[in-house]
This record gives structure tokens, C-alpha cells and sequence, in this order.
């Protein structure tokens, strides 16, 4: 036995077991994440058991593979990708656990049960449910937590307040958040994550607050104080699961506005956020590159939707502008909320559901809780695409690609490129393997619905068109389906490399 | 006038636009001698010969005036060759359109409808504006084929064949020309040299074609084949253009002919360079064992197993039919031919999904074919696995190898810029055409947008909706039709010779 350990262990030039350990370790303590649903259950005296058994059965699970692999005072680089990829695997497993226990009949097979887990963790904002208000309270915030959790990294999470991840952190660090390079925050690797944490801690309270206000003081009154925190749980992550059929929809103007508002901060930058906060320095805003291109889209984005829902006579007045708006932003920054089923507009507007498939690839910003391509990787590409076009006539000159005055060195070029290229080679992979799947058994997709769907899972937006709208779900498809989609969030979620780097040889190789 | 020549030569530019005309004009005089093709088949099917005398007569008269308005020069820097390039691509198609305006067309009677038809020809993307091709004269049916075969290899490389003039700095006008990074290839004989040989064996192919398709028609192997069709559809499958002289294209003909034109669009699609040392030196390992040829095949069979997936779960078609069908549209869409034998646009999901793929991947750098290219690809997946290799080992040093010789860096650059900015156009094109399809209240579908601008971006030519294998594109509005023209355009060009005019670096002094 330990022979053969022995053996593979020179073979194989990652160190498995450590990664493991480490792995265990982060279970573990997703455990305590139970303690919430389980606190809102009691209060609503709905059934606490399938909280505590999935607790009980994560911390048991997270101790035992701890217990039986070697741990190490750290990991280096290569174990990081295994550690990380294998934690977001680990964690929509034990996510998915309430809902096979709660007996919840539209979460009943693993498949759904685990897609909506990933879809959580991951804050995609598909779902597989048909009637979402079905659900118990305590299950329902559980999904809008999940992708609070998830949204800023677990192990981001874990870095502010575990010991034992300081050291060797910033890697594992760099490949959960989102962004080609992540600037340094504060001196230590801990101390970033822990105010990054604090930010978003911060602004989802603010969020509660403000939405919670518009309850009482009748200015919404579909809004109560479970549905503020559950949404805003569910904004700040850019995540999009809500506790309505109807999404946002279901709520007032003031409440729709409200939430494009934090949809729009949580896209932002959140270390830019940060220094502007404490150095009180507004101006750092409107001079970051990234942030006024962000700005521009959004604009760009809501003003074409609004032409066409304008120009088809679709809506008016404010409702046009506030229905543009929130679905641009919703979908740009990769939230996944809808005001109003803008499937329905395929048929009338493809103009504008064409824009808010575009939308799917731009992204937030680096540093921010919002997947997709990322809008800093867009101004990289072009301004790698303008020094080639200066060096096709020029081949001597030597030119730097600069973003915010600061030189960017060419191995991030290259990994920009790497990282755009490879991901339209997936979106694509994955809308051919999702149309072929649907042929198969005979549901009916068609080709653009295919798209949105693999563009919506890998982004991490969360609805796509046709029934799997943003009031619709992803409950028809099949299980090899549902599979596929599950492996394109996790993908997105962890930027491609994480995982894609474990299906390279080299990887492997000692 | 004076003025603005007077600029031009103070050197506040940093092209000589002067010459650039000059050789433009050059290349535009000998086009005019293509007229006589179509003239000689007017006269031999008793048809109007004077629109092509007039546009022979117009073309060579506008070559011979700015030729002499402009100064001469022994040769153009690389500078001067990417406008070159470009105008040429320009010109070249509005003197082609010249017969469809003269012979009072009724479908091709307005300038943008009979440009884009032409631009459509010489890039050899095959997207039709006809409604009723088979109205068409005889002798204007086969100029339209025409244009196809003379862009197809590239103007430019023609004119390198057999111009004088051209020989000298000739290298990077050729390059801009020919399709995918054939620099990647290191060309062993002069730029004359190869540029004989290419033409060489494209005429060769060409005749060959001809030969085998009249023979079907003799024999009675294939009635609807004869000398004229048979010739009309060797030039359109050579240069893989897919202009058709029939309103069904290919599906008008007998499985005999659909399988022989299968088998001549894949070899149009191999990289000619290597084609000659095969068929001409017998070379065959130059083509065996290339890489990109491997992928190309092993592409068209992914793309032809899917399609055939969908028409027998679809239980339209089966055995030899299912077959021929899925493997016919596959290769004709991936090569960016065009042509088809069944309107595809009925068939289910998969299928569009596929074919629309299959227009990305394109045919092999040094073809005819247009798109991507299938080196392009395999480079990019190269690029990607280097990428993640060094993400494990920071340290390493991975080169990227083709066929064994190791690309160098600037090379892989040039690769991925291509892609993105073809990406890029491509997206933008496709919401171009949705944002003007709204304007004029045109039926135009978000997927059938996205179709068309890949279809004419590629030139391929048939996309999906009313544009499909046997539609045409005649609903689009007039600013549509022009996107898709300027789509084509850059598409033959790939893109970057284009898209440096656009920069001000390039201008400059």
C-alpha cells in the first residue's frame, strides 16, 4: 500500500495528499455556514434537521479527509489549483446537501439538487426550480447564501480568517478572485482578503438597510425584511438567485432602482472601492481605465436596449428606461436579476436580447464579485490589438501596453489573451454540446438559445432564453445537460486555468 | 487639386499615395482584358456583347488615366503595398459590377446591389442578391462565375505571375493577398516564382474539373451536367466561391457530380504550396504529413458526422443520401465554398448550430478558401496549452511548433490578432445588422444575424433564414448590403492590411 503511495507519489509531481488536507481543512469549516439556515428555520419553525444533518455531515466529511491525508505547513503553487478547484467541487457538493434532505420535490434527483448548489456557490443564478415560492423560508435563504458565500471567495473567506492559509495564500487567492492580476490591497496577503471581506460585509448590510427601509416606510410594500436580506445577499455576490418567480420584478420601482444601484457597486472594482473609501479620493474612479470603460458600457448597453424597446413600442417613460437599465446592468455585471421576462422580447426586440447576449461577455470589473471575461481584459485586448497594428508597419519598435500609467509586463498580456482565447473556445464547446445533448432527447433548443445558455452558465450570468428565461428554468434540459452546465460555472467561476490546468499533462508530470 | 497634391508630395504623409494609385491603376488596365471572356460567350450564345466591350473599354480607359495622372516608381515600400492591397480589392470589384449595371439587369439594376454582387464574386464568398439566377444570360451567368475564379487565387498574386513590374517588393503584397499566415512557410523558390506555381496548378485544377464534369454530362452519368455548366461550376468550386448557375445550386445535379465537387472543394482547401510539390514534384509527404492538413481532415469529418447525426435522428434522408447531404453542406460550409445540395435552413437546431461552427473554421493558409483557416486554429490551440504549461512551470521556455519548425513569437502574435479582431468584426457586424434590420423593419432573426455577418465576414456565402443555400440576400436593406460588402472585403483580406490603414501610426510621416 504504501509502496505503491510511494511509487505514485514520484510519478506524480503534485503532492495530492496535501492538497487534500487543505481541502478538508476548508470543508470543515463550511460547516459553521449551516448555523444561518438553521438559526432562520427555528425563527420560522420549519424543519431544522436537514441543516444540521448536512452540517454534521460536512464537518464529519471535511475531518475525515483531513484526518486521513498528510497535511503541510503549506502548499505550493501547483497543489493550489487542485486545492481550489477541488474546494468549489467539495462545497456545491455539501451545498446541495439541505435540499436532498429537506425532501424538496423540485430538488429531488442529485443532479438538480447539485446543479443548483453549483449554480449558487458559483452565483450563477440558474435555476432548476418551476416554483421557486414553494420552497421553506430557512431552504430559500440557504440558496440566497450560498451565493453570498460564494461570491467573494471561499477561499478569500478562508485567508481572512483562517490561520493556517496565510502563508502561501496569495496564489490561491489570485486564482479564486476574478481579474488577470490582483493588486496588492495591503502588505500581507491576509490583510487584502480580510478588506475585501469587510468591504462586502459592508455594503450588504447597507444594502438590507436601504432595501428594508423601502419596506417600512411603504415606499415598496412587496418588500419585507426577509427578502431584503435575501436579496441582498443575492446582489452584492452578483449573483441573481431571488426568492420571487418573478425576480425583481416582483417588487417596486424604488426597490428596482435600488438594487441596479448595488448591482452596478458589486461590478466595481472592490480594491479600487476601498482606497477611494479610505483615502477618500473620488477622483481615483473617474481616472481607472477599467472603471470608465465599465461605465461606458453600461451606458452604452442600457441605451441601445431602451432605443429598441422605445422603437418597437414595447414600454414607455420610465418603465422603459428602468426596464433597460436593469436588464443591461443585471446582465453586463453578471447578476442574472430580471425586471420584466425579456425572453419575451426575442420574438419583438431581438435587437435588444441580442445586446443583453453581448452584455454576458464584458463582465464587472476585476476585484469585483461579477464573472465573465472581465471589462480590464477587454481594454488589454485592445490595446494589445493596437500595438500589433503599430508593429505591423513598425516591426523595431518596442512598445509598452500601459494601463493607468503603469506598465503591464507581457507574461499578464499573454495570459489575457490565453485566458479570452480559451474562453470562447469553451462558450463554444459548450453551446455545440448542449445543442447535440437537446437533440438527442428531443427537447427543443434552438442554436441562439444554446449560445445564451453556455454564455449565461460560463459567465456566471444565470438566465439564458427560450424556457430557460428569466422566469423560466433550467428544468428541461437533461441531466447530461444540467452536467454540462454545472462544469461551465465552476469553470467560469474559477477563471478557466484552475481547472483547465488539471487536464494538462505538464501538470501532472513530476 | 494642386493643393492637395502638393501635400501629398511635401511629405506631411507618410505614403506614397501616388504610387500606390499608379500601381493600382497598373493592375486595373490588364483586369480589363478579363472582359473578354464573358464577350466571346455573349457572341457564342448570340447575347449582347456591347456591356462587356463598355466595361472592358471603361476599366482600361480608367487604368491608362491615373496611371499617367500618377507617378511611376520602380517598386512600393511594404507601406505603400498594404493600400495597394486594399484599393485594389476595392476598384477591382466596382469595374466587375460594370456588366450587371450596362446589361439592365432588373435585379442588379442599383449600384450597391451590382457592387455587392461583385464583391461577392472576387472574394469568393457566393452570397447572392439574385432572386432568379436562372434569368440571367448566359454570357452574365458566366462572367459572375468569372469573377469568382480570378479572386479566388488573388489578383494581386495573378498580376505577380505575369506583370513585370510586379516582380520587385512584390513578397508583402503577396502576402497580404494569399489567405492564412503563409509566412509561416518558408517559400523556397522567389515570389515569382511561387506565384507561377500556384496559378499553375490552379488552372490545372480548374481544367481538370472541367474536364471530369463534361465528361458526366457525355457519358449521361449526370443529365443536367453540360460544357457550360460544367465550366461555370469548376471556376465558382476552385476558387471556393459557390456561385451557381442554377437557382437549386448543386442539388440541381446528380449525387455523381455533388460527390465530385466534395472531392474537388478539399483539395482547393489544401494549402496549395504543398498541393504542387504532391502533384507536380510527388511530393506526397509534403501534404501527409502536415499538421494543418490533418486537422483540416479531421475537421470536415467532425463537421460532416454531426451533420449526419442530425439528419438521421431528423429521419429525413438515409444511406447514401444522408451521407452525401451531411457531408456535401459540411465541406462546402467549413472550405467557405457555399454551395449546397439541400436547404439546410430546415433542418433542426444541431445543424444550424454546426454549420454556423463550421464557418469559422475555414479552409488551410495558402487555399483559396477564406475564414479563419484551419492553421490559425491549430496555432491557438497551441498557444493556449504554452499558456497553461507555463502557468504550472513559470520557468519554462515552451516553443510552438508547426510540422517540427519552431514559430517564432512574432508570428503567434500576428495568429492571435487575427483571431480577435475577426471575433471582433464579426460581433460588431452581426449587431450592425440587427441595429439596421430594426431600422427598416426587415425579419431578421438574432441567430440569422449572426449568420449572415459570419457567412459574408468568412466568405462563405449562404447563411440561415431568407439568406439560406437557395434565398438570397435581396431583403436586406441597402446600409445591410453594404456592411455585408465591407464584411467581404475584409474577410479576403484578413482583416489586418485593412485595419492598419486605420491607424494614425500608419499615416504618418
Amino acid at each position: 500500500m504504501s509502496a505503491a503511495a510511494d511509487r505514485l507519489r514520484r510519478l506524480v509531481g503534485v503532492d495530492v495528499g496535501a492538497a487534500l488536507n487543505l481541502v478538508g481543512a476548508l470543508v470543515r469549516y463550511l460547516s459553521l455556514a449551516f448555523l444561518l439556515p438553521i438559526g432562520v428555520a427555528l425563527w420560522y419553525s420549519e424543519p431544522v434537521a436537514p441543516f444540521l444533518l448536512a452540517g454534521g455531515i460536512v464537518a464529519a466529511a471535511g475531518l475525515g479527509l483531513e484526518h486521513v491525508t498528510q497535511g503541510k505547513e503549506r502548499v505550493g503553487p501547483r497543489e493550489g489549483f487542485l486545492v481550489v478547484a477541488l474546494t468549489w467541487l467539495f462545497a456545491a457538493a455539501a451545498g446541495a446537501l439541505p435540499y436532498l434532505f429537506a425532501d424538496e420535490p423540485q430538488l429531488g434527483g442529485p443532479v438538480n439538487a447539485y446543479f443548483e448548489s453549483m449554480s449558487g456557490f458559483t452565483t450563477t443564478g440558474a435555476s432548476v426550480l418551476t416554483d421557486i415560492e414553494a420552497l421553506d423560508r430557512s431552504l430559500l435563504l440557504w440558496r440566497q447564501f450560498t451565493q453570498w458565500l460564494g461570491g467573494m471567495g471561499i477561499i478569500v473567506l478562508a485567508l481572512a480568517v483562517l490561520p493556517r492559509l496565510r502563508v502561501g495564500g496569495r496564489q490561491l487567492m489570485e486564482s479564486e478572485l476574478p481579474g488577470p492580476e490582483l493588486e496588492p490591497l495591503a502588505a500581507s496577503i491576509r490583510e487584502t482578503a480580510r478588506r475585501l471581506w469587510t468591504v462586502y460585509v459592508a455594503l450588504t448590510a447597507l444594502e438590507i438597510v436601504v432595501l428594508s427601509l423601502l419596506a417600512w416606510t411603504g415606499a415598496d410594500e412587496s418588500m419585507s425584511f426577509f427578502d431584503a436580506v435575501a436579496h441582498a445577499f443575492t446582489t452584492m455576490p452578483t449573483g441573481g438567485f431571488s426568492t420571487q418567480g418573478e425576480s425583481i420584478g416582483a417588487f417596486g420601482p424604488a426597490t428596482q432602482w435600488t438594487v441596479v444601484a448595488f448591482m452596478a457597486l458589486a461590478g466595481s472594482n472592490f480594491v479600487l472601492m476601498y482606497r477611494t473609501l479610505v483615502r477618500r479620493t473620488p477622483r481615483a474612479y473617474a481616472r481607472d481605465e477599467e472603471f470608465r470603460l465599465y461605465g461606458a458600457l453600461l451606458v452604452l448597453g442600457s441605451a441601445i436596449v431602451l432605443v429598441e424597446l422605445l422603437h418597437v413600442g414595447l414600454e414607455s417613460g420610465e418603465e422603459a428606461v428602468r426596464h433597460a437599465v436593469f436588464q443591461a446592468t443585471s446582465l453586463m455585471t453578471t447578476t442574472g436579476y430580471a425586471s420584466v421576462d425579456f425572453n419575451e422580447w426575442t420574438a419583438v426586440a431581438p435587437l435588444a436580447v441580442m445586446v443583453l447576449v453581448a452584455l454576458m461577455f464584458v463582465g464587472g470589473s476585476a476585484a469585483s464579485t461579477a464573472g465573465s471575461i472581465k471589462v480590464v481584459r477587454h481594454v488589454l485586448i485592445g490595446k494589445i490589438l493596437r500595438r500589433e497594428l503599430d508593429q505591423t508597419l513598425h516591426p523595431e519598435v518596442v512598445q509598452p501596453v500601459r494601463l493607468n500609467r503603469r506598465t503591464v509586463d507581457e507574461r499578464t498580456l499573454r495570459a489575457v489573451i490565453g485566458f479570452v482565447l480559451l474562453y470562447v473556445g469553451i462558450f463554444v464547446l459548450g453551446a455545440i454540446l448542449l445543442v447535440v445533448e437537446a437533440t438527442r432527447v428531443g427537447v427543443t433548443v434552438t442554436p441562439f438559445e444554446a449560445i445564451a445558455a453556455s454564455a449565461t452558465t460560463l459567465g456566471n450570468v444565470g438566465p439564458a432564453l427560450g424556457f430557460a428565461g428569466p422566469i423560466g428554468s433550467f428544468e428541461p434540459f437533461s441531466d447530461l445537460s444540467k452536467g454540462i452546465m454545472i462544469a461551465l460555472m465552476w469553470i467560469g467561476r474559477l477563471e478557466l486555468v484552475p481547472v483547465v490546468v488539471l487536464f494538462t499533462r505538464a501538470y501532472w508530470r513530476a | 487639386m494642386e493643393g492637395v497634391a502638393r501635400v501629398l508630395r511635401s511629405g506631411a504623409l507618410g505614403v506614397d499615395v501616388g504610387s500606390a494609385l499608379n500601381l493600382v491603376a497598373a493592375v486595373l488596365k490588364y483586369l480589363a482584358a478579363a472582359f473578354l471572356l464573358p464577350a466571346a460567350v455573349a457572341v457564342g450564345y448570340r447575347e449582347p456583347v456591347w456591356p462587356f466591350l463598355a466595361a472592358g473599354a471603361v476599366t482600361a480607359a480608367t487604368g491608362l488615366l491615373v496611371e499617367r495622372g500618377t507617378q511611376d516608381k520602380e517598386r512600393v515600400g511594404p507601406r505603400e503595398g498594404f493600400l495597394v492591397v486594399a484599393l485594389i480589392w476595392l476598384a477591382v470589384p466596382a469595374f466587375g459590377a460594370l456588366p450587371y449595371l450596362f446589361a439592365d439587369e432588373p435585379q442588379l439594376a442599383r449600384p450597391v446591389d451590382a457592387y455587392f454582387e461583385a464583391m461577392s464574386g472576387f472574394t469568393a464568398t457566393g452570397a447572392t442578391l439574385l432572386t432568379d439566377i436562372e434569368s440571367l444570360d448566359r454570357s452574365l451567368a458566366l462572367w459572375r462565375q468569372f469573377t469568382q475564379w480570378l479572386g479566388g487565387m488573388g489578383i494581386v498574386v495573378l498580376a505577380v505571375a505575369v506583370l513585370p513590374r510586379l516582380r520587385v517588393g512584390g513578397r508583402q503584397l503577396f502576402q497580404s493577398e494569399l489567405a492564412g499566415p503563409t509566412e509561416l512557410e518558408r517559400l523556397t523558390a522567389t515570389i515569382r516564382e511561387t506565384a507561377r506555381r500556384l496559378w499553375v496548378l490552379y488552372v490545372g485544377l480548374t481544367l481538370v474539373a472541367i474536364a471530369v464534369l463534361t465528361a458526366y454530362g457525355w457519358t449521361g452519368a449526370d443529365d443536367a451536367m453540360g460544357l457550360y455548366d460544367a465550366t461555370a461550376h469548376a471556376f465558382s468550386t476552385l476558387a471556393i466561391g459557390g456561385f451557381s448557375t442554377r437557382e437549386d445550386s448543386m442539388a440541381a445535379f446528380a449525387p455523381v457530380t455533388q460527390w465530385t465537387i466534395v472531392v474537388f472543394l478539399l483539395l482547393a482547401g489544401i494549402n496549395f504550396l504543398r498541393l504542387y510539390l504532391v502533384l507536380v514534384r510527388g511530393k506526397v509527404r509534403a501534404v501527409a504529413r502536415d499538421d494543418e492538413f490533418r486537422l483540416y481532415l479531421a475537421f470536415a469529418a467532425a463537421g460532416s458526422a454531426l451533420l449526419l447525426v442530425e439528419l438521421l435522428a431528423g429521419d429525413s434522408s438515409h444511406g447514401e443520401e444522408a451521407v452525401r447531404e451531411a457531408v456535401f453542406q459540411a465541406v462546402s460550409i467549413m472550405t467557405t465554398a457555399g454551395f449546397a445540395t439541400a436547404d439546410y435552413t430546415a433542418w433542426s437546431p444541431l445543424a444550424g448550430l454546426t454549420l454556423l461552427v463550421l464557418m469559422f473554421l475555414g479552409a488551410s493558409a495558402g487555399s483559396t478558401g477564406g475564414s479563419i483557416k484551419v492553421v490559425r486554429h491549430l496555432l491557438m490551440f497551441r498557444i493556449i496549452r504554452r499558456e497553461l504549461e507555463q502557468t504550472v512551470h513559470r520557468e519554462a521556455v515552451v516553443p510552438v511548433r508547426l510540422n517540427t519548425t519552431v514559430v517564432e513569437d512574432r508570428a503567434l502574435r500576428g495568429v492571435v490578432t487575427f483571431i480577435v479582431l475577426y471575433i471582433g468584426l464579426f460581433a460588431l457586424g452581426a449587431l450592425g445588422l440587427l441595429v439596421d434590420a430594426k431600422r427598416v423593419a426587415v425579419e431578421v432573426g438574432a441567430f440569422e444575424a449572426l449568420g449572415a455577418a459570419a457567412a459574408c465576414l468568412g466568405n462563405v456565402g449562404p447563411a440561415f433564414g431568407f439568406a439560406g443555400p437557395f434565398g438570397s440576400y435581396e431583403p436586406f436593406s441597402d446600409l445591410s448590403t453594404g456592411v455585408l460588402t465591407g464584411l467581404m472585403w475584409l474577410g479576403r483580406l484578413e482583416i489586418i492590411p485593412v485595419a492598419v490603414l486605420l491607424t494614425r501610426g500608419y499615416w504618418r510621416a
